[in-house]
């Protein structure tokens, strides 16, 4: 009996068949297709995405300079006293990403002790592209706390 | 002298040729160039030639404190970053000594078998489709985004996670992540079920899987081939089993092994892991412990003079190991990785010579090499 | 551990500081033993770290030292080979292979020294899978191996000049002679650190090298 069904299963293809029944049960199953750019996912809560500095918060305690691994990140400080209050502050001259080579790995969010953080990459943003080349190499202090994030292009003329 | 067969014959039999099978092929799963001898369409002899993507990690591992070569480690083994993160936290935990705690243990176990499923997905997708079943690697990514997404919502990244630091897990686990964990593993065998559906009794399949490539595993041992090449030869061995680290000595599974040596069976052993893979996560997430998930370490971590400590893990291509030599600074004085698909490719000539060119895909594909693990 | 008087609740291991392993000294170890009888003097050392059994062997009698061990003691496959240098010693390097036993269950470490120019004889007549380990090993450090077949650069290109993993090999990087983006580096000069690409080194090396790149044929 068995040698009959294996030759009827060659003979018919059967085999074949129900690798195509698989195939065809998903024709009428909901797509998991997301039409990105008309339709986006929301990233997750933890999401490491663009990074962004409030420079308020900032102790320059230079932390996330020594923890990134790959050393981009480019702090300057100096001590000044504060004219109203009569104590001495840190101002923050510098503070800038070598933006191309970040790998957002989140170790500068790590590193940072205030609370809340001031560097955070939790922007929930990864649509970096732009048109010029020269934008996306290097953010200066200004870009980092002050970025906005960039219509998508169904909403602003294309050139 | 320039890379050419080792042999010292004269490089040329009257119908013989020489086919580049290129570094920009789509077939070889990343930048690798083979410089194939061939009579006809039957290779004579194969020649792998690597180091396109050579970054120089091993360098850069030099430069840093150990927790800042996490995010390094993930580029290694792009496809399964967890894997790497294990080992490398693994290696500087026996280097200093460090105990983990048992909730950050079984996290580690949870994120590692998540790994270890999206890798085999990969693994099926490309070398599906490299065979010419195109069906499998649309539904194998689209699980794989389901475990993407867990992984973006425990650590905030996709694909080079930074999961895991020496001592135990930068973060707990997010709300209803559990839960959703325990979602997508209740659905996910009945997915592997349809994966086979479509592949294990095939006969297209079997005509390109079985009988080629096989691999005695004399010669796979010989080779220092590791993982699912060794199990599909039928050698019995997995470093979950024979040296349990991290939680994998408190959970139960099995670990398949097949004795024809051939590609067909690398294939189910690998299908066979990704139900074991799914049995890990689930009895882990039952038996989550409580507590903390970072052990206590000192604010600079060192390791003393002229220490050095291997750990090795079972990656999902095999033996991952990473060997780190402390000098009493921050930094390792040396990390060197003991890369699974450097180990497993050293067998590709000897598998390939007879085969057809287009058996040669399907070899390569059941490798399962990862270029940046193989380059470094 | 530590000898710390007692918490008044018993601290998990998690929550003491960690206790750094030490070296201890293995010569009553099985292998150890057998292989000292085998090797006599040229087996230097055998210590034990962190559970690892590590022998130091010397140069000659390195193949003879991990046949031995293949054969009599059934350590049947080559983990890992990879070399480390250390340029303050006499002699700067140290290859180190990591072999396991499928019957014992256990790994065992195998260390040698050799110095700049010395050669090392290759395991690949033990072990073909030291073939492409040695490979990389001359490769990034520059150690020779005797009697391998295809002593050749595998990460590299062939006709690269110099070994990157040594220590006085800088982490920026070497001029290769390729121009490249010759607006922004002076002609055949490549990157320089601290221009440009974000580089800066932490523990700049120690000793520059003696001699620039040859001139590519």
């Amino acid at each position: 009996m068995s040698a009959l069904k294996q030759f009827l299963d060659r003979l018919l293809l059967l085999d074949l068949f129900a690798g195509l029944a698989v195939t065809g049960r998903h024709l009428f199953r909901r797509k998991v297709t997301v039409q990105y750019p008309e339709q986006r996912l929301e990233p997750a809560d933890r999401f490491r995405g663009m990074l962004r500095l409030d420079s308020e918060r900032c102790i320059k305690c230079t932390l996330c300079a020594r923890d990134c691994p790959l050393d981009i990140i480019y702090i300057d400080w100096h001590q000044e006293t504060n004219p109203e209050t009569g104590k001495k502050e840190k101002v923050l001259d510098r503070f800038d990403i070598d933006i191309q080579r970040c790998m957002f790995c989140g170790l500068c969010e790590e590193a940072c002790p205030t609370e809340p953080k001031s560097i955070w990459l939790t922007t929930k943003t990864y649509e970096l592209a732009s048109y010029d080349r020269w934008q996306n190499l290097y953010v200066t202090m200004e870009q980092l706390e002050s970025w906005r994030v960039r219509p998508s292009y169904t909403d602003e003329e294309v050139a | 002298m320039n890379g050419n067969a080792p042999t010292g014959e004269p490089l040329f039999g009257l119908r013989e040729m020489e086919l580049n099978f290129g570094p920009q092929h789509p077939a070889t799963h990343g930048v690798m160039r083979l410089k194939l001898k061939v009579d006809g369409e039957r290779i004579v002899d194969c020649y792998p030639i690597i180091g396109y993507l050579h970054r120089g990690t091993e360098k850069l591992f030099e430069l840093h404190p150990f927790f800042q070569n996490v995010p390094h480690t993930d580029r290694l083994d792009y496809v399964a970053a967890a894997t790497n993160n294990l080992a490398y936290v693994g290696a500087v935990e026996k280097l200093v000594g460090l105990v983990v705690p048992p909730r950050a243990r079984y996290i580690r176990v949870i994120l590692a078998e998540l790994q270890r499923i999206s890798s085999h997905l990969v693994w099926l997708a490309t070398h599906a489709i490299d065979i010419g079943a195109m069906t499998p690697f649309f539904y194998c990514f689209r699980e794989r985004e389901l475990i993407l997404d867990l992984f973006e919502q425990y650590c905030g990244a996709r694909l080079t996670l930074n999961s895991m630091r020496p001592g135990g897990q930068p973060y707990d686990l997010p709300q209803g992540w559990v839960e959703r964990c325990g979602e997508f593993i209740a659905e996910f065998p009945a997915k592997v079920d349809e994966y086979e559906d479509l592949l294990t009794e095939n006969r297209i399949w079997k005509r390109r899987t079985v009988g080629i490539g096989v691999l005695p595993p004399e010669t796979a041992i010989a080779y220092g081939v590791t993982g699912p090449m060794l199990r599909g030869s039928g050698v019995d061995w997995d470093l979950r089993k024979a040296l349990p680290y991290e939680a994998y000595g408190e959970v139960e599974f099995d670990v398949p092994v097949f004795h024809n040596c051939d590609t067909y069976d690398r294939y189910l052993v690998r299908i066979e892991e990704m139900r074991q893979s799914a049995r890990i996560i689930r009895q882990c997430l039952d038996r989550l412990p409580d507590g903390p998930i970072m052990a206590k370490r000192p604010r600079v971590l060192k390791a003393a003079a002229a220490t050095e400590a291997y750990h090795a893990v079972e990656g999902p291509k095999g033996e991952l190991g990473f060997y780190i030599v402390g000098d009493g600074s921050t930094n390792p004085y040396r990390c060197h990785v003991r890369p699974t698909s450097f180990m497993n490719l050293q067998a590709l000539p000897e598998m390939s010579r007879g085969a057809l060119i287009s058996d040669l895909v399907a070899l390569i594909g059941t490798v399962d090499i990862v270029l940046g693990e193989i380059d470094r | 551990m530590s000898e710390a008087p007692k918490p008044p609740a018993e601290l998990a291991p998690w929550e003491r500081e960690p206790a750094a392993p030490q070296w201890q000294e293995a010569a009553d170890d099985p292998v150890a033993l057998a292989l000292g009888e085998a090797l006599g003097e040229a087996l230097v050392s055998a210590r034990t770290f962190a559970g690892d059994l590590t022998l130091e062997v010397r140069r000659e009698a390195f193949r003879s030292a991990c046949a031995a061990l293949k054969e009599r003691h059934d350590f049947t496959l080559l983990v890992d080979l990879c070399g480390v240098d250390f340029p303050k010693r006499e002699e700067r390097f140290e290859v180190v292979v990591h072999l396991y036993s499928f019957s014992a269950n256990r790994r065992v470490r195998v260390k040698t020294a050799v110095g700049e120019g010395g050669e090392v004889p290759s395991l690949v007549p033990v072990y073909p899978a030291a073939n492409w380990p040695e490979r990389e090993t001359w490769d990034m450090f520059g150690i020779r191996f005797a009697d391998h077949p295809d002593l050749t650069r595998i990460l590299l290109w062939e006709g690269f000049n110099g070994h990157p993993l040594r220590k006085d090999f800088p982490v920026e990087g070497i001029d290769t002679g390729a121009a490249i983006y010759p607006e922004y580096y002076e002609a055949r000069q490549g990157p320089i650190a601290g221009t440009g690409t974000g580089w800066k080194v932490k523990n700049p090396p120690a000793a520059a090298p003696e001699s620039g790149p040859e001139e590519k044929k």
